[in-house]
């Protein structure tokens, strides 16, 4: 019933995008080529005629991949999210276009003769790859969609980190990737448009062929069960065809990054819910979402055009999620396993102390203990002094940082049950990271100081606007969390400008994007403890709160708890949290988003103890990667951010992977 | 035992166009059970969300012990009234016994101390439902019926005076139906706790309440005793199907056949 009554709302914005998208065409076709000749250039245009070439060869086929990509991305993004019963699922979601850019960016690199290939077929062997490793990693709990997604966005992080880590020592063989990995639309023939189509076909009718099933997947496991469907089969199917949906497009395209999540996103905002028609207006909304973005680049003076469509998509969906978002009626879906099931732990507050106590030890030797160039020393005591003025710092920002991240991860994961939840997904980073973007615009020599009090000016603006927005539409986790991937992605796209216009600011921003702690000074190190210990000290006074999370809504409100207070708190504590982590350390994803999975993984389950071993680990993990990070290749270094995901990533992989004790 | 849990006067409840509940008149007495019963879509489970202040009407008032609902403080509330949704939350990586003591938590609050009196009642309600075998396991591992009793422990444990419950006994076979409506009966009985329970089966309702409230396409149609309520009319006006209504041949109870 309400499926019919939103229909229209839904069919509007088809109609305003399409219309839209037609216009623009209209325009950037007639610059081509005069309205009256546009079929006759379509169907044979004479050689010597250079912009009816242009436009049979280059636009016409560039509007058709487009439309293909758009609509292939927004039809695996509609299907994971019914398949995996999470909002946040995408296309990156399964790491299978991290995989294809790392296979690339290998090839590149060290194997140029592999690319004889073709572009396609090493990226279809990355994406494989990724989605071989994803389905090993979670056969064993019968594809169940939070060992799913964990996965895949453990593969899609580990992938991106290593090819991040190769960028950084070979820009310059890399830069054809980065048009590629921003997703680029330019096409010089028709070749592209005949490869993806007929692929893109077999998936389409596939994808109508399990409508049924995948209504049935959003039930619980055991409804669907219980009413005749194989529901590891089903969701094998659904998966796998939105795997090569996304594998043929990545492999001809490249990376495109927000519209497999903002096309169902947006028809589901709009009341949207059979799951046929969801499927198709996804399907379409993505195709003209993608076409009009595409159009609109090309009507820019020339010396843009090169600019990458992947990350403009932002440009045109992020303000119409943001506008749509409040619509957004909360979720009908069962409330999904937040986490993996693992037994829990005897004696929790003994495992904790002991925990700790080693955690104290490392952080001594990271103090101690370092690579000159030669070979690994102990400093002895005379050294400790000048050691410890350069070591001191990065060691404890690492460690603070950590913890802090790790425990708003925490906070932010229990309190909006999404396993899929990680402070920089709320945007506060993607705030920072704006507000350090802007300075280093408007001022030549940004000093360090100005540069924290930019970024936390950045993070605070963001801050602000999410409290209000939560305020305004009654926080629900789901559209919370929606809105600050919008946000993240319109900072993805100013990234995105920054490295095709080759600015030569890049590079510091890289190196902080990719977390580091090079430049934490004393003062910044103490302010992040300080921090730390205050969240730590003031963590009883909501570990009730978290406890009763999983309870859900209603119950929580009838046991008396003032749930608008709590949820405002909550996510202004986890704000405040990520906002200093990020300003000193930049903007990291691995530990916020696995430090809390992995301490549950260890048994810890009470919030209590969940949030201080996630604090744990996640300090641990930091503190070890940087100082690995420092060490490795001395004189050079690894950014903290990519060592975390390096080194925490295999530990990940194989608490996911251990058998159920 | 007179005195009103609830009183409701003109009380209705719109969603968009549709008026779910209107013009409700109506008085729940403390220390019974009273059940609420009616056709699908009724307007059931509608009236009990706005009793248990999950939902605020659009119309008219509702008291408590004589106090408009929104001038109750959250904990208050909670102390006094308890409420059990239809599907409760599946409550994932949550155990029996940890589930059981969350419902003290309006006593202690977010900073209290679970003290000795939080723990005796919590050992309480896990014995007096009978969960006591179940009380390491987690929660999502449970079959229905277990979850049910589960969920129930936790709102005896939260010790109100006042018990919403939403269709509890849906999930059960006809053995645990009767033995969970025999617990609710008994905490009526011995705690003098009123209960306020949506119910299916008509059958249950007269054998197990004190009075019934019929419900119709959003509005009061009918009430009275058990006794009383039970006859061919008026269930033909409720449900609007012929019934029969004869004398069970053992307990005597008056009992619908469709």
């Amino acid at each position: 019933m309400i499926t019919d009554l939103k229909l229209p709302a839904a069919l509007v914005l088809l109609a305003v995008l399409s219309l839209l998208g037609a216009t623009l065409f209209a325009l950037n076709a007639a610059a081509l080529v005069p309205v009256g000749g546009w079929i006759d250039a379509a169907l044979a245009a004479p050689p010597d005629a250079t912009r009816a070439l242009m436009f049979r060869f280059s636009f016409l086929p560039r509007v058709a991949m487009a439309l293909l990509v758009g609509a292939a991305l927004a039809l695996a993004g509609a299907i994971l999210q019914r398949a995996l019963r999470n909002q946040l699922a995408e296309p990156a979601t399964l790491g299978i276009s991290a995989g294809a850019h790392l296979a690339l960016a290998i090839a590149t690199v060290w194997f140029p003769g592999a690319l004889v290939l073709g572009r396609e077929g090493v990226a279809l062997i990355g994406a494989g790859l990724a989605l071989a490793a994803v389905m090993a990693l979670s056969w064993r709990r019968a594809l169940s969609p939070v060992t799913v997604i964990l996965s895949g966005l453990l593969v899609s992080l580990y992938c991106g980190a290593f090819a991040a880590i190769i960028t950084l020592f070979n820009h310059d063989l890399l830069i054809g990737l980065f048009f590629w990995g921003a997703g680029n639309l330019g096409q010089q023939d028709w070749a592209q448009v005949n490869f993806l189509a007929p692929r893109l076909l077999v998936v389409a009718l596939a994808s109508g062929l399990i409508i049924r099933p995948l209504t049935l997947l959003g039930l619980e496991d055991e409804g669907a069960r219980s009413l005749g469907l194989s529901v590891a089969g089903a969701r094998i199917a659904a998966l796998v065809i939105a795997v090569v949906a996304i594998g043929f497009t990545t492999a001809a395209a490249g990376v495109f990054g927000f519209v497999g999540l903002a096309g169902p996103a947006l028809v589901r905002s709009l009341g949207v819910r059979r799951t046929g028609l969801y499927l198709l207006l996804s399907t379409l909304v993505g195709a003209f979402l993608l076409l009009t973005t595409d159009q609109l680049i090309q009507l820019l003076p020339t010396t843009y055009r090169l600019f990458p469509t992947g990350a403009a998509t932002a440009l045109l969906g992020a303000p119409l999620l943001l506008y749509l978002l409040p619509r957004l009626r909360a979720s009908c879906a069962p409330p999904t396993a937040t986490s993996l099931p693992s037994a829990r732990r005897a004696r929790p507050g003994i495992v904790l102390a002991v925990a700790t106590l080693i955690l104290a030890a490392i952080f001594i030797a990271t103090l101690v203990v370092g690579h000159d160039g030669t070979h690994w020393a102990a400093s002895s005591v005379n050294q400790m002094q000048g050691a410890i003025d350069w070591r001191l710092p990065r060691s404890l920002a690492a460690l603070c940082a950590g913890a802090i991240l790790a425990m708003a991860g925490c906070i932010l994961q229990r309190g909006t049950g999404n396993p899929m939840a990680s402070p920089e997904i709320l945007g506060i980073s993607s705030g920072a990271m704006l507000g350090v973007i802007v300075l280093m615009f408007s001022t030549a020599t940004a000093s360090r100081s100005m540069q924290i009090a930019a970024g936390g000016a950045g993070a605070l603006a963001v801050l602000l606007f999410m409290i209000a927005l939560s305020r305004r539409s009654g926080f629900s986790g789901d559209r919370l969390l929606l809105t600050g991937v919008a946000l993240s992605s319109a900072t993805g796209l100013i990234m995105a400008v920054l490295m095709t216009a080759q600015d030569p600011r890049l590079g510091q921003l890289l190196s902080w994007v990719a977390g580091s702690t090079y430049h934490a000074t004393m003062a910044e190190a103490g302010f992040t403890a300080t921090v730390c210990l205050l969240a730590l000290a003031g963590s009883p006074l909501i570990f009730r709160w978290l406890d009763l999370m999983p309870l859900g809504q209603v119950t929580i409100f009838s046991l008396g708890v003032p749930v608008a207070m709590m949820r405002y708190l909550l996510f202004a504590l986890t704000a405040i949290l990520t906002a200093t982590a990020t300003i000193v350390i930049g903007p990291l994803s691995f530990v916020g988003l696995m430090g809390p999975h992995i301490a549950r993984m260890l048994g810890f389950h009470r919030a209590r103890e969940q949030l201080l071993a996630a604090a744990l680990c996640g300090g641990a993990i930091l503190l070890i990667a940087d100082w690995l990070g420092r060490n490795l290749i001395f004189p050079f270094q690894i950014p903290a951010g990519l060592a975390t995901t390096v080194l925490g990533g295999p530990f990940m992989l194989w608490l996911i992977a251990r058998r159920r004790s | 035992m007179s005195d009103a849990l609830f009183s409701l006067s003109g009380t209705g409840f719109r969603l968009g166009e549709q008026e779910l509940l209107s013009g409700i008149n109506l008085t729940f007495p403390a220390g019974r059970i009273t059940a609420l019963v009616g056709h699908n879509g009724s307007g059931k489970s509608t009236l009990l969300k706005l009793l248990a202040r999950q939902q605020l009407p659009t119309s008219g008032t509702i008291t408590f012990a004589g106090r408009p609902l929104p001038e109750w403080r959250p904990r208050d509330f909670a102390r006094k009234v308890a409420y059990l949704p239809q599907t409760p939350s599946i409550a994932s990586d949550t155990l029996v016994e940890e589930l059981v003591a969350f419902g003290r938590y309006p006593w202690h609050g977010a900073l209290g101390r679970f003290g000795k009196a939080d723990r005796d009642r919590v050992e309480e309600a896990i014995t007096l439902t009978g969960i006591g075998a179940l009380r390491k396991r987690p929660v999502e591992t449970l079959s229905g019926g277990e979850r049910q009793r589960v969920w129930l422990a936790m709102l005896v444990a939260q010790g109100s005076e006042c018990l919403l419950l939403d269709e509890p006994t849906s999930a059960l076979d006809i053995a645990h139906q009767i033995e969970v409506m025999g617990l609710i009966r008994e905490l009526c009985d011995k705690r003098d706790t009123g209960v306020i329970i949506v119910l299916h089966d008509i059958n249950m309702a007269a054998r197990f309440c004190d009075r019934i409230v019929a419900l119709k396409q959003g509005g009061l149609i009918d009430q009275g005793d058990a006794a009383t309520i039970m006859t061919s009319g008026r269930m033909k006006s409720i449900y609007g199907v012929d019934m029969e209504i004869i004398s069970h041949p053992k307990t005597g109870l008056p009992t619908a056949l469709a």
